[in-house]
């Protein structure tokens, strides 16, 4: 093989986690390929056209606190910016995007194409080549090999993808691209194992062919500012609606005579399916009672005259399609454009990656994305940014790098899934972070730019700007703490013309502004600071606040977190001598557990054998005592 | 319920009488491998296949080396999933002599069989979802009653009413979490959003129903472990005396001699259908003499552990500088006692005045005068105080009433927050940590090792 054929790192795919890791390697100074079946659809969006929710907006922030790119290119496609759960609390609050899926697509390929030590090439990779039970390299369909050291698959929903609509079925990826066909074969040749995983996509229908004027107007916020921190405060003028309808007893009708078509009724396509977006006809089969279901007409883009419907998921046959759009306020007489679909393809069996995302059976192989039996594209960002650094680092022989499940939704995510073992793929929700009162919206600079920055994934420029707003705000927060409220008689009139109750004896300004219902202005006025030095900018006042409101949280938390992460530091499997004194501290399922290949870490053995609290904390005591 | 980590696929065995104690002996064997092993050591008469499920066999173990017979037992066998632990099961009902017990342990060792750990039997039973920890716990307390009432107390227990109600409760916030969760996870989906008031409505219901559970299992934990009464009086006032006259036995010797009893003596006792421990001490003087003082500090100390005193003063003396000692120093405790004048039957020398503050009843051992006025007096008192409704009562371990205190604490304080105003992501963190507590009091999401603590007070074999 010629020496140009050589990069230390190749990635397959050029999907939402095949972008990120092919710019985190290449931003890391790595030599590196991106090799994808169709330049035209790099950072496709194959389903909805939004961008973020609960969960998933908080992956968006996190990857843009560690120097990935997808915040970045939200922030400049979106037609609509609106933020969720206000009211519910800053924990679960979270933006949400109407992506133009064109603008994405353009805006990202752009990035590609002129980033550094990044090459971008089409083809088909129907092959890896292993050598001593290493990753060596890939071959193409047109017979083209490149070597590398470190493969990063990241294949989405196309290897050996069929299309399944009604009774009909054939070889394809998503819209009517090519399956990905014969990589899977070679990758079972070689000891990975894989499972087939299904989901679906609704109907997109004809922008003028709908009346609006039966159904309700979504519009967004303007200034709910962008994902990347450099955004927070950009407002967003000219934003496109979306539209809210609701399905009815005449749509209910349409599903049920249609039901004996559907592929789930067929049984012609495999079950493991996402129970998060189920298809209308499963919604109906499985809540006859149920008859008004939203639905949410989103813009494609803002030059796009498609317009796709959330809620109405399918993989029925057309004639069932047409049926049930008809019955559905608004979209009586809408023109489908594209019909929904069903597909199924292979993913990663359960238990076959690490944390890092590297293959267990082969070494320096890696895979990220829906591959990896998630679903959403947030969710496959997340990982292919972790799995590049990863190679990057394995690559420079440099420790693995993950985030910590106490402090991200990333490291939330990695660390589900290297032990999610359900048939059905794996989304994201704050209810998966048990620390999510710590994982806020608003705090990943805090919790993150640090740590990319180490990395190198935050150019200096970047992280000084980051840095001294963070400096800003602990200086401000210190100011609180040092400063005290004396119970005078002219302190309590204060307070109580506040609302508030008197206080017993002095008390601090983070204490005053831990209650409710005193915000930083009356909490910075009762300690008179002077007028001048009072921040100004409402979204600092809002991370400051929120920062104080839940520090109560936070520590009473704080040792399970220190256990948690203490034990995540600990890589398994340990190799205990014959007189470790572990072994008459450790229970046998636990003992046998650290010396398998089974876990990543400590943490996630002990998870898995329910082990107490209080056990963990002898366990601590242990670890954090250097030799065991 | 939750089955563990393959830990169980071994078999089991221990002597299920405690040792020494009885006449027959019954030996549990419990595994994967339990008919296997019995047919090797275990024959019979007679053409029956050999038994399985719910059948009683008479036969001989024997030594499998030398066919030498070690006993004439009877054999009851129960196949998996119906048997006590839910896995293949025999008893070997046998001779209680320790010597035969040991051979045919060791004959069942010898096949691989391994001894059970204390609670194992149960462990398991629980493990393969036969009871839940209420019930588990009951058990323990069964083995351990006792008095008959404690032991009706620990059967209540085994009904698994207390963690019906519990299940309950807990159902009811789960009910209510889920509802918020999905609220906040999914807040585009056309979920009603969380009603507050409701949510706080339905906390203070569970609050309540806690609450009354809790004081449940404070008396019940009170009533376990046989409230304690303790006598306490000058020498020579008649305590030993009022001991036996109340057990109608000769339990504690009783002499003219001041200065008789110099330890304490307990004695498990009902009042009605009460369970009691009667304790009675050393006479309370100052002594030279050196086990006599000791025996005076252990009285104190007694007192001082004592759910209420009987106070005793020799009503046929006149009102003594000891007595006057035992009347400050029971002032000084602020715990209940009750004055009892003894010698009833003897002329009355004591004088009323200085009980002119308290009760007081006349008592005669000797006659028999008064003790049913005691008896009545007492049982008023704790019924008063709620003991003596033992079928509401609740016996919880140390970790469920630590799960329990901790889950009051906690609604408490979300029920304050949620008054002076919290977000819902916090209320959402508060709630499921409730929920898990109230798991851990009937063992729905309880961690392995923390039942490995319960299961060790248990004695061999269940
Ligand atoms: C029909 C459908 C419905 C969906 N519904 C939902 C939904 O309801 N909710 C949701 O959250 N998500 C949904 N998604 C999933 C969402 O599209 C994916 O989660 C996301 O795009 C995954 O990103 P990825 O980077 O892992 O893969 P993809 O975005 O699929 O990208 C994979 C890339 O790899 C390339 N590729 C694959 N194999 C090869 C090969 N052998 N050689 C070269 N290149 C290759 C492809 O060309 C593509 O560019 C749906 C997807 C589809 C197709
Ligand atoms: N006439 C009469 N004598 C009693 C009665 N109760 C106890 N006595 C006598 O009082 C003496 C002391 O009784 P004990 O029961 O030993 O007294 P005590 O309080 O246990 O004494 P110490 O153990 O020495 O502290 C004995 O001689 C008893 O027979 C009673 O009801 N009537
Ligand atoms: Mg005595």
């Amino acid at each position: 093989m010629k020496n140009s054929d050589y990069f230390p790192v190749i990635v397959i795919g050029a999907g939402h986690a095949g972008c990120e890791a092919a710019l985190a390697s290449a931003r890391l100074g790595v030599k590196t390929l991106l090799v994808t079946m169709d330049i035209s659809t790099i950072a496709l969006m194959p389903c909805n056209p939004s961008i973020g929710g609960p969960g998933k907006g908080h992956l968006v922030r996190e990857i843009g606190a560690l120097g990935g790119e997808m915040a970045n290119c939200v922030d400049k496609t979106a037609v609509q910016m609106k933020w969720l759960n206000t009211s519910k609390g800053p924990a679960v609050r979270s933006r949400r995007a109407q992506s133009d899926k064109i603008m994405y697509r353009r805006t990202m390929t752009n990035t590609l194409f002129t980033q550094d030590n990044l090459q971008v090439r089409q083809g088909h990779v129907t092959e890896i080549l292993i050598s001593h039970g290493e990753i060596a390299g890939i071959r193409l369909e047109t017979g083209l090999a490149f070597s590398c050291s470190k493969l990063i698959l990241t294949s989405g929903t196309y290897l050996e993808a069929t299309i399944v609509l009604g009774k009909f079925k054939w070889p394809g990826g998503p819209q009517n691209s090519r399956a990905a066909t014969g990589l899977s074969e070679s990758l079972i040749k070689h000891g990975v194992a894989l499972r087939r995983l299904q989901t679906a996509t609704p109907p997109r229908i004809l922008k003028s062919s709908i009346d609006i004027t039966q159904m309700k107007e979504l519009p967004g916020d303007e200034n709910s500012g962008g994902f990347l921190w450099e955004h927070r405060t950009d407002n967003y003028s000219e934003q496109i609606p979306c539209y809210l309808t609701y399905t009815n007893e005449d749509t209910v009708k349409a599903v049920k005579k249609h039901l004996p078509d559907s592929p789930l009724f067929l049984e012609n396509i495999t079950d493991e399916g996402p129970k998060h977006c189920p298809s209308i006809d499963r919604k109906i089969m499985k809540f006859p009672d149920l008859i008004t279901h939203q639905i949410f007409v989103e813009p494609e883009g803002r030059a796009s005259q498609e317009l796709y419907l959330q809620g109405l998921t399918t993989g029925m046959p057309p004639k069932a399609q047409e049926d049930i759009l008809k019955t559905v306020p608004g979209l009586q007489n809408a023109v489908i454009l594209r019909y929904g679909y069903a597909i199924e393809y292979d993913a990663i069996a359960p238990g076959q990656f690490r944390k890092t995302m590297e293959n267990r059976v082969i070494k320096g192989f890696y895979t990220a994305g829906q591959i990896n039996g998630t679903s959403g594209y947030e969710e496959a960002a997340a990982q292919g940014l972790i799995a590049g650094i990863n190679a990057v680092q394995a690559l420079k022989n440099c420790e693995p790098y993950w985030p910590s499940r106490t402090s991200s939704y990333i490291g939330v995510l990695v660390d589900d899934l290297s032990l999610w073992d359900h048939n059905e793929p794996y989304r994201i929700t704050p209810g998966h972070a048990e620390f999510r009162l710590n994982l806020r919206d608003d705090s990943a600079e805090r919790r993150l730019s640090e740590e990319g920055f180490k990395l190198g994934l935050l150019t200096n420029e970047r992280y000084k700007h980051i840095e001294a707003w963070k400096q800003k705000l602990d200086d401000e927060i210190s100011k609180l703490e040092n400063t005290v409220l004396s119970p005078a008689k002219e302190n309590q009139q204060a307070l109580l013309a506040l609302g508030t109750a008197e206080i017993k004896k002095p008390v601090n300004g983070c204490d005053l502004l831990q209650r409710p219902e005193l915000n930083y202005e009356q909490t910075a006025r009762l300690l008179n600071f002077p007028e001048e030095e009072l921040l100004k900018d409402s979204h600092d006042i809002f991370c400051l606040e929120t920062d104080i409101k839940y520090r109560g949280y936070i520590e009473r938390e704080k040792e399970r977190m220190s256990i948690i992460k203490l034990f995540e530091t600990i890589s398994l499997p340990l190799a205990l001598s014959e007189t470790s004194p572990l072994r008459k501290v450790l229970t046998p399922g636990l003992l046998s557990a650290i010396s398998s290949d089974k876990f990543d870490d400590l943490w996630q053995a002990c998870k898995h054998l329910h082990i107490t609290k209080s056990e963990m904390t002898i366990l601590a005591a242990f670890f954090s005592r250097t030799s065991f | 319920m939750r089955k563990m980590f393959d830990n169980y696929s071994d078999t089991v065995a221990a002597l299920s009488t405690p040792p020494g104690k009885a006449a027959l002996g019954l030996i549990r064997v419990s595994g994967p491998e339990t008919f296997k092993v019995l047919e090797k050591i275990f024959k019979y008469e007679g053409k029956r296949p050999f038994p399985r499920s719910f059948s009683s066999f008479f036969g001989y173990i024997v030594e499998f080396e030398t066919g030498k017979k070690l006993d004439q037992v009877i054999l009851f066998t129960y196949e998996a999933p119906n048997s006590y632990t839910g896995e293949d099961m025999a008893e070997i009902s046998l001779h209680g002599n320790p010597t035969i017990i040991a051979s045919v342990l060791s004959e069942l060792f010898n096949h691989g069989v391994r001894q059970a750990e204390a609670g194992e039997f149960t462990k398991r039973a629980f493990l393969n979802g036969k009871m839940d920890l209420l019930e588990v716990e009951a058990l323990s307390q069964l083995l351990n009653a006792p008095t008959k009432a404690q032991a009706s107390m620990a059967l209540n227990q085994l009904e698994g009413l207390p963690s019906a109600l519990i299940n309950k409760l807990r159902e009811k916030l789960v009910e209510q979490l889920v509802q918020l969760d999905a609220s906040l996870n999914f807040p585009e989906e056309d979920i009603e959003s969380l009603d507050e008031k409701l949510l706080a409505h339905a906390l203070s219901e569970t609050l309540d129903e806690l609450q009354l559970f809790k004081r449940n299992s404070q008396n019940g934990s009170l009533v376990s472990g046989g409230l304690s009464i303790v006598l306490a009086g000058a020498p020579n006032s008649g305590k030993s005396s009022l001991l036996n006259a109340l057990l109608n036995k000769e339990r504690a010797i009783v002499t003219d001699i001041p200065g008789t009893t110099r330890d304490l003596i307990e004695e498990n006792f009902q009042i009605r259908n009460i369970p009691v421990r009667l304790t009675d001490t050393a006479g309370i003087r100052k002594t030279e003499n050196l086990v006599e003082s000791i025996g005076v500090d252990r009285a104190k100390a007694g007192i001082e552990n004592a759910f209420m005193i009987l106070a005793l003063f020799d009503s046929s003396e006149p009102f003594s500088a000891e007595d006057s000692d035992l009347m400050n120093l029971l002032e000084s405790f602020n715990k209940p006692f009750l004055c009892l004048l003894t010698k009833s039957d003897l002329p009355f020398k004591i004088g009323e005045e200085p009980f002119k503050n308290h009760k007081t009843i006349k008592i005669s051992s000797q006659t028999g005068h008064g003790l049913l006025e005691l008896k009545d007096t007492l049982y008023d008192f704790l019924k008063e105080k709620g003991l003596s409704e033992l079928e509401n009562m609740i016996v919880l371990g140390a970790k469920q009433t630590a799960s329990l205190n901790k889950a009051v604490y906690l609604l408490e304080r979300l029920l304050e927050s949620m008054a002076k105003g919290i977000y819902q992501d916090m209320i959402s963190i508060d709630l499921e940590e409730i929920v898990r507590e109230l798991g851990k009091i009937t063992g729905q999401t309880v961690d392995f090792n923390s039942l490995d603590l319960i299961f060790e007070r248990f004695c061999i074999g269940k």
